[in-house]
């Protein structure tokens, strides 16, 4: 099945847009409105920041006079901030905060500062909007993207990690949570402590003190002293990072899944050796370079594809799961993205007409080599009520070659579990009818029972 | 002497004070919304910080003591006659 053919134009930047056509991002620059980005990226340092993996990679296609055109590398699978994990948020913030840093003591800035401004590259944040690139008035000691870093990072983030607020939530706004949005569900005590102090209550009350601070944007310092608060400003806002990540890790919710690779009580030792070679097996026949991992978990498999040299896309519902797939795919430097994603309930398409972000499934059909579906298939039939016939399209959808499949037989102890009284409309299920579905996208190419009676399967596309 | 010294370093920080509070420049050209409250936050305590960056500088001329700027810059002259 062909990729879907995407086509994206970004509008809101006066300088230019973007447009994702096929494999292709192209980039419209307006002449004259973009010449410090334009310098830039012919600068060493835009070299040495594309070399760290920390810019996307740009070249100049044409100067037609009055529009320039410019090609950025394609990041495999874009995804969004409201499929990420707090670390992927903390990430990208860091990185938003060390370019705009770097960039002061070179007469630049960043204009704008949004978590939609940064993609992932597996667990690695890469900087994509290059013209965020901006020359900055020497005398002006603000960042004029202070607010919008506050808004579309900070208070999210605080929102998760103070008051349990999704971060999924955030698809809902585009430019974050103002302070207002917080405040009403604040203690007093929280209202008068860090982050909140800085963030909301003092915001909220010079907002209705009419304060003329509250309007100007023309403050003028000498430049000296200006570079040294902006640089403070941003130490500050740094600060209130760190704060946040402290408290999201000293409270990390308690997960139903994270341990479950390893301390399922219907796995034993054995069953996972086997199961564990079946896939590296099935993964040596598939040859994948683009992998799906659905329903990862802490990412015991993600990792195995990744070590064989794929690019691995991992989506998991349990926040937990896949904060510990993220952090080692970090520590052991592996190309592995891990998103909070439902197959069966999708990220949809959001934004101006629905159209400024794309629905997971519309980043995801036909991109994949080989899509891996271990101890998944009992989730969509038992909870989600979804028929094998439609399991298995859904997968041939997504997999233009393989898809590696555990079948979980009706006597396993967890369909048993997820059963629960709804014998009659589930119990019947068994490997004949799952082969009857697969078949009719797919051919059996590996098939291996586990002494805990799961089959694996490793299936080609017909 | 020290009470006349002391007078004339709060007058400078409150001339600077004031000029700060009311100058304006250039138009900026960013496109976001640069919020309000927290626009508010952020111009206040660069006022503050600014008014003490200015003391700090105005303290140390004083004293004939130079800024950790003009230190790097002086050891950069001094570094680049030496390599001479």
């Amino acid at each position: 099945m062909a990729a879907a053919e995407l086509t994206l134009e970004t509008f809101r930047d006066p300088a230019g847009s973007l447009r994702i056509v096929g494999d292709r991002v192209l980039r419209t620059v307006r002449s004259g409105q973009a010449d410090a980005a334009l310098h830039f990226l012919r600068s060493q340092m835009a070299q040495d920041w594309v070399g760290e993996g920390r810019l996307i990679e740009t070249s100049f296609l044409r100067d037609d006079g009055s529009l320039i055109t410019l090609e950025h590398a394609r990041i495999f699978f874009p995804s969004y901030p409201w499929e990420w994990t707090p670390s992927a948020w903390i990430a990208a913030a860091d990185l938003t905060l060390d370019l705009c840093d770097e960039l002061l003591g070179h007469g630049l800035i960043l204009k704008d500062a949004t978590p939609l401004n940064i993609l992932f590259r597996g667990s690695r944040p890469v900087l994509v909007d290059v013209l965020s690139i901006d020359a900055r008035d020497p005398e002006s000691p603000l960042w004029l993207a202070y607010a919008q870093f506050v808004r579309t990072f900070l208070l999210p983030l605080a929102g998760y990690a103070y008051l349990g607020w999704p971060l999924e939530a955030c698809i809902r706004n585009r430019d974050g949570y103002e302070p207002a949005d917080l405040a009403p569900h604040l203690s007093r005590w929280q209202r008068w402590r860090e982050p909140f102090r800085s963030l909301v209550t003092l915001p909220l009350m010079l907002e209705g003190s009419g304060s003329e601070s509250a309007r100007n944007t023309r403050v003028k310092q000498e430049p000296e002293a200006a570079l040294a608060l902006l640089r403070r400003n941003l130490a500050g806002l740094r600060r209130h990072l760190r704060r946040i990540e402290r408290r999201i890790v000293s409270h990390r919710p308690t997960s139903r899944w994270s341990a479950y690779a390893h301390s399922a009580d219907h796995y034993n030792a054995e069953d996972q050796k086997r199961k564990r070679a079946f896939v590296r097996e099935a993964l040596i026949a598939a040859g994948p370079r683009h992998v799906l991992d659905l329903g990862a978990n802490s990412g015991v498999y993600s990792r195995i594809a990744a070590e064989r040299g794929a690019s691995v896309i991992a989506w998991d519902t349990d926040l937990p799961a896949t904060e510990k797939n993220f952090a080692a795919a970090r520590t052991q430097n592996l190309d592995i993205a891990p998103l909070i994603a439902n197959p069966a309930r999708p990220t949809p398409a959001a934004g101006w007409r629905n159209a400024e972000s794309l629905s997971l499934l519309d980043r995801s059909r036909g991109r994949f080599d080989c899509v891996m579906m271990l101890g998944l298939i009992h989730h969509l039939l038992l909870s989600e009520q979804i028929p094998l016939t439609e399991i298995a399209a859904f997968l041939r959808d997504l997999a233009s070659g393989w898809a590696i499949v555990e079948w979980v037989p009706a006597a396993d102890p967890r369909f048993i579990d997820m059963l629960r009284g709804r014998e009659e409309l589930y119990g019947h299920l068994d490997e004949a009818a799952f082969l009857r579905a697969m078949q009719r996208h797919f051919t059996v190419v590996l098939r291996e029972v586990l002494p805990n009676g799961r089959v694996l399967f490793a299936l080609q596309a017909r | 002497m020290h009470m006349l010294r002391r007078t004339a370093l709060a007058a400078i920080a409150s001339f600077e004070l004031a000029v700060l509070l009311v100058a304006l420049t250039k138009p900026a050209y960013g496109y976001v919304d640069p919020g309000s409250g927290l626009l508010a936050v952020q111009v206040g305590g660069s006022m503050l910080a600014g008014g003490l960056f200015i003391l700090r500088s105005k303290i140390r001329r004083l004293f004939g003591l130079s800024s950790p700027g003009e230190k790097n810059e002086a050891e950069k002259s001094a570094d680049s006659q030496a390599s001479e």
